[in-house]
C-alpha cells in the first residue's frame, strides 16, 4: 500500500464527516470511506494490511464524527470478511464486482449498525431504517464506487511498483 | 487451506474492535478518542468552511446558468454581479442565522449562551452524531444542551480539548422528557426519534386532548435538560382504541440539516442521580 494512499483514505475519512454528510442527496449521504474499504477488500483480498487499515480508518472515523469507538471498526472488519473472499474466487475484475461489493458492504455496515442500536439503545424501526437509509445507501455507494474503485487502486498499489504483487 | 490463513487476523481484530467498544462505552477511552480526534479537528474545521462556500456556491449555480442565453457584455456584468451576490448572500444568510441565534438568546434570556460550529457530522446514516468546534476550554462539559435558533438541537456527551460530540434529539438513542403547552392541563411524554417515522411524543396519557399543531416543549423532568426549550409541533396524533397511552408524530422546530452555527447552555447542569445500591 502506498504511504500517500493512507493520507488519501485520512482526507477520505474528513470528507466524509463533512462534505459529504452536508452534500447528502436525497438525505443520505455516500458512505465513501466504506465503499473505499470494500474496494479495497476486493483488490488485496483477506490480507492482515486489509484487516488493519479497516479497523484503523474505523476508529479514525469513530472519533472525528463522535460515534462510539469501535463500532465502524467492528462493521468494517465484517465488511472485509464478506467483500474480500471474491479476490480469491472471482476472476472477474470489472466495475460491477465493486458496485456489488458496495452494495454488499453497505448491507453488511448497516446492518451491524442496526444490531448495534437495537442491542444497546430502543427499539429502531427495522422496516423503517431498511426502507428510508439501508436501501438508498445501497443505490448511492454502488454509483460512487466507480470512481472510489479508481483510487481504491491507486492506493494498494505499492510505493515504486505498477501492479499489485 | 486459504481461507483459514487470515482467520487469526480477523478474530483479534474482531475481539480488539468488541473490546474497544466496550471500553468506550464505560468512558474508558475518552481520552484515547480525544488524542485520535486533535490533530484531525483543524482538518476537520477546514473542510467543513471549505463545505460552507461549496454548498454557497451550489446554491446560486442554476441561478448563473440561467444567463448563458444573455450576450457577452450582460453576461460579464451578471457574472460580476452574481460573484457579489454571492458574496452578500453568504453574508446575508450568516447574518440571519446569527440574528435568530440572538432572537433565541433574547427569548430565554435565564441561560447564558456559548456559539459553536458544527464541525463534522457522523460518519453513517443510523446514528447520527454531531461534533462542534469548542470544548473544555471553553467551558463546554458533558450534558450541556444544545439548540439552534429555534429549538432543542441534542446534548453535549463527550467533551476534549478544543471539540466537544452532541447526541441529536433525531438519534434514536435519545429520549427527551417533555410536555404539551396550550393545555389546561399538563401533558407529559417521552420525545424519541423512530427511523422513518420521525420525532414521536410517546407516552402521553390517552386521555390528553393532543391537537395538531400544538407545541411540544422540554419538561425539565429527570433533569437531563433545562425545562421549557422548543422541540416540534404535532403533525399527526396515532391512539388505538384500547391503548394506555396515545403518541404524536412531530415536525422539529430546529433545523440541524441547515445549522452551521449553535449555541451551548453553559449554566445549565444535568441532574447527577445517586447510583443504585447493588
Amino acid at each position: 500500500m502506498r504511504t500517500v494512499g493512507i493520507v488519501t483514505l485520512v482526507i477520505l475519512v474528513v470528507l466524509q464527516v463533512t462534505l459529504l454528510k452536508r452534500l447528502a442527496p436525497f438525505e443520505v449521504a455516500p458512505d465513501a470511506v466504506l465503499t473505499a474499504t470494500a474496494s479495497i477488500a476486493v483488490i488485496a483480498g483477506w490480507r492482515p494490511i486489509v484487516f488493519v487499515t479497516a479497523v484503523a480508518l474505523g476508529i479514525v472515523l469513530d472519533a472525528l464524527g463522535g460515534t462510539p469507538l469501535g463500532l465502524t471498526s467492528l462493521g468494517f472488519v465484517l465488511v472485509v470478511l464478506a467483500v474480500g473472499w471474491w479476490r480469491e474466487v472471482v476472476v472477474y475484475r470489472g466495475i460491477a464486482v465493486f458496485l456489488l461489493a458496495a452494495g454488499v458492504a453497505t448491507v453488511v455496515f448497516d446492518g451491524v449498525l442496526l444490531l448495534a442500536l437495537l442491542a444497546l439503545h430502543d427499539p429502531a424501526s427495522v422496516t423503517g431504517t431498511m426502507k428510508h437509509i439501508v436501501l438508498p445507501s445501497v443505490l448511492i455507494n454502488a454509483v460512487c464506487a466507480a470512481p472510489l474503485s479508481k483510487v481504491a487502486e491507486w492506493v494498494c498499489l505499492p510505493d515504486g511498483q505498477e501492479s499489485i504483487p | 487451506m486459504r481461507f483459514q490463513r487470515p482467520l487469526r487476523w480477523v478474530v483479534i481484530l474482531l475481539i480488539a474492535a468488541v473490546g474497544i467498544l466496550a471500553l468506550d462505552s464505560r468512558g474508558t477511552l475518552d481520552q484515547f478518542g480525544a488524542w485520535v480526534r486533535a490533530p484531525l479537528v483543524p482538518l476537520a474545521w477546514g473542510a467543513s468552511v471549505l463545505t460552507d462556500q461549496i454548498e454557497s456556491g451550489a446554491a446560486n449555480l442554476a441561478a448563473i446558468s440561467n444567463l448563458i442565453t444573455e450576450n457577452r457584455k450582460l453576461r460579464a456584468e451578471n457574472a460580476r454581479l452574481q460573484a457579489e451576490n454571492l458574496r452578500l448572500q453568504a453574508l446575508g444568510s450568516e447574518n440571519a442565522h446569527l440574528r435568530q441565534l440572538l432572537g433565541f438568546k433574547q427569548l430565554y434570556p435565564k441561560h447564558t449562551y456559548y456559539p459553536a460550529r458544527i464541525i463534522t457530522r457522523s460518519g453513517n446514516n443510523i446514528d447520527p452524531m454531531i461534533t462542534l468546534d469548542a470544548g473544555s476550554t471553553a467551558g463546554i462539559k458533558p450534558g450541556m444542551a444544545v439548540v439552534d435558533g429555534d429549538a432543542l438541537i441534542g446534548r453535549v456527551t463527550q467533551v476534549s480539548r478544543d471539540a466537544a460530540v452532541v447526541l441529536p434529539i433525531t438519534n434514536p438513542s435519545s429520549a427527551v422528557a417533555a410536555k404539551v403547552v396550550g393545555q389546561s392541563a399538563i401533558t407529559t411524554g417521552i420525545v424519541q426519534e423512530e427511523e422513518g417515522e420521525g420525532l414521536l411524543l410517546r407516552f402521553a396519557q390517552a386521555t390528553a386532548p393532543l391537537r395538531i399543531g400544538d407545541w411540544v416543549v422540554t419538561s425539565g423532568m429527570g433533569g437531563t435538560f433545562p425545562p421549557d426549550l422548543p422541540i416540534g409541533r404535532i403533525t399527526a396524533i396515532q391512539q388505538g382504541q384500547v391503548d394506555v397511552f396515545q403518541q404524536a408524530m412531530l415536525r422539529p422546530a430546529s433545523s440541524l440539516e441547515a445549522d452551521t452555527i449553535v449555541l451551548v447552555i453553559t449554566d445549565f447542569v444535568p441532574l447527577q442521580l445517586p447510583a443504585q445500591p447493588q
